[in-house]
């Protein structure tokens, strides 16, 4: 037995019965345990997702196109030349040099020839051009396939009955659209048996916030709904995708979503509660192109939300913390002109974090809704 | 033993509910009462509690066993950071101790002490200032050296050495002062 006054005082602080935890104390913390794993995976998908958005967009800056590569040329070959198959040039205007593409290995002698004599034309070819009838107008490079890189140019093949020894030609390659900003309006319906609108009977709890509740009386603190009646919600999203590859195309924006419950209370009164939320979504899509007026895509991303604004009746509500989600679409666009598209994109979501408030997110977190919107490309 | 406890700890780490309730059960109260001597407030030192658990949940696929008692020292370990951080969080951890406090009061004999009821002693120790009160209780109660405890506040050894030095002496002031009290 110790004769230290401050082991005693130790052993009676240790043995000292401590007053017990409430029964439902576990569940409690199991409840606690699910929000907290799934804020950790909402946190990783998130980390993961800008991380992915980073790494693609720093790949697509590095392998971002020169803007004017430069113009292309169309050569017929000389009589007596050795290179058996039409040539098509192309100038590298940034690096000042002439590239001649052809299927054979006389790519390199006609660089250099045309390197050393840049005045005359090579001995094997023969550059045409009409000034009545220029050889290459962008119709007939459009006629090939104008929003194509030069070097896939290297078949075109362009015959003149008289062929004439003319001065260099040059065409500058169209420049392909690289952005576009979109404006989209969307409903969404929670996966659920029932169909819309939905009523739910809803024993969930909207938190008043504390200054709210210093406000109002005791009695209105975590007042229950006793149902809700929950129309579709509406979105509106404001995007600007950008083409990072052929196929690849990344978005972001801000998306408005207005959430709209009509709750009917304990003491049979009735009070409308809506919720705003402002969110920024980040999409990676794969873009397949059917001609030229029609593409699909497919891809998937995340969203993050905030509610920006609630209230039920005349109370403000409060949420905390941010709303996480994945989402995948698939979508078709039609091009209206050079400028303008429509595109239509069934999409589904799938909500990481729950709701405070009685909504028709709360019901279920899958939720399947249709974008239809115009996108401009710049 | 070792069995239980590294297997509850595995199971844990595996995802299994029931173990996660199995290892409330077995060390939930002795965990509610460590959080309880740092913070005195129940509620808040349930919610402690709770968070100490998620943070076991967390980790339990790092800990590894050392004997004995091994979980639940590391358990009580990854509380008492929780119970500090919170603390320190809430700054009722001012860690300049200003008031030199009494100056070494006559401690009280070890038999004396005995026969003050458990939870009278706790009473005294929670109405240490907060920052003594953590040092004590790191130190004379979880049993922390100067050098852990120094690490844990972030504050010198001597300084940790010099508060636990304040808290003994005011709880002995303080123990002296219910005796007397019990006297009259």
């Amino acid at each position: 037995m110790s004769n230290n006054w401050t082991d005693i005082v130790r052993q009676s602080a240790l043995e000292t019965q401590d007053p017990v935890l409430p029964a439902d104390d576990f569940a409690q913390l199991e409840k606690a345990w699910g929000a907290h794993r799934r804020r950790k995976l909402a946190a990783w998908i998130g980390c993961t997702s800008a991380g992915a958005f980073a790494v693609m967009a720093a790949v697509a800056v590095i392998m971002w196109p020169k803007a004017d590569v430069g113009g292309v040329m169309v050569a017929q070959n000389a009589e007596d030349s050795i290179i058996p198959e039409p040539v098509v040039l192309v100038e590298d205007a940034d690096a000042g040099e002439m590239m001649a593409k052809t299927p054979s290995d006389g790519q390199a002698f006609i660089r250099n020839v045309f390197a050393e004599e840049q005045t005359a034309a090579p001995q094997d070819f023969v550059i045409l051009q009409d000034e009545e009838k220029p050889l290459i107008t962008e119709q007939a490079v459009e006629k090939t396939d104008d929003e194509v890189a030069p070097d896939k140019l290297e078949n075109v093949q362009i015959t003149y009955p008289e062929p004439q020894l003319m001065d260099i030609v040059t065409v500058k390659p169209k420049r392909k659209a690289r952005f576009a900003l979109s404006a989209s309006g969307s409903i969404s319906n929670s996966i659920v048996r029932n169909s819309a609108p939905q009523v739910v009977l809803a024993p969930a709890v909207v938190k008043l916030s504390r200054n709210f509740a210093a406000e109002s009386s005791p009695q209105q603190e975590n007042k229950p709904v006793s149902y809700a009646h929950m129309p579709l919600p509406f979105e509106f999203g404001l995007n600007l995708s950008w083409d990072a590859m052929d196929n690849l195309q990344l978005a972001t924006g801000l998306q408005y979503t207005l959430l709209i419950s009509n709750c009917g209370m304990p003491d049979m009164s009735f009070e409308q509660q809506r919720v705003h939320y402002l969110g920024i979504p980040l999409t990676a899509s794969y873009i397949h192109h059917f001609g030229r007026y029609f593409s699909m895509y497919a891809g998937g991303g995340c969203l993050v939300e905030k509610c920006i604004y609630a209230n039920r009746g005349n109370q403000r509500l409060y949420e905390k913390g941010l709303q996480f989600a994945i989402s995948a679409s698939a979508g078709a666009q039609v091009d209206i002109g050079r400028h303008f598209g429509l595109f239509a994109e069934p999409q589904f979501r799938y909500y990481l974090t729950k709701s405070e408030f009685t909504t028709r997110r709360s019901t279920s977190p899958f939720c399947v809704g249709i974008n239809l919107g115009l996108r401009l490309k710049i | 033993m070792q069995y239980q406890e590294q297997e509850l700890a595995h199971r844990c780490a595996k995802g299994d509910r029931q173990a996660r309730k199995e290892l409330y059960t077995l060390y939930s109260a002795r965990l509610y009462g460590l959080c309880l001597r740092y913070c005195t407030d129940a509620e808040k030192a349930r919610d402690l509690l709770h968070d100490s658990f998620i943070k076991v949940y967390d980790k339990i696929g790092c800990f590894q066993y050392r004997g004995d008692g091994s979980l639940y020292s590391w358990m009580a370990r990854l509380t008492i950071g929780i119970c500090v951080d919170e603390i320190r969080r809430h700054s009722k951890l001012n860690l300049v101790d200003i008031d030199d406090g009494p100056d070494i009061a006559d401690e009280p004999s070890a038999e004396i002490v005995r026969e003050i009821p458990g939870h009278k002693i706790r009473e005294l120790i929670d109405t240490l200032p907060p920052v003594r009160r953590t040092v004590f209780n790191l130190h004379y109660i979880d049993g922390l050296p100067h050098k852990e405890i120094a690490a844990i506040l972030g504050i010198q050894e001597r300084s940790s050495t010099s508060m636990a030095a304040k808290a003994r002496n005011s709880l002995a002031l303080m123990i002296k002062e219910l005796i007397d009290r019990q006297d009259e």
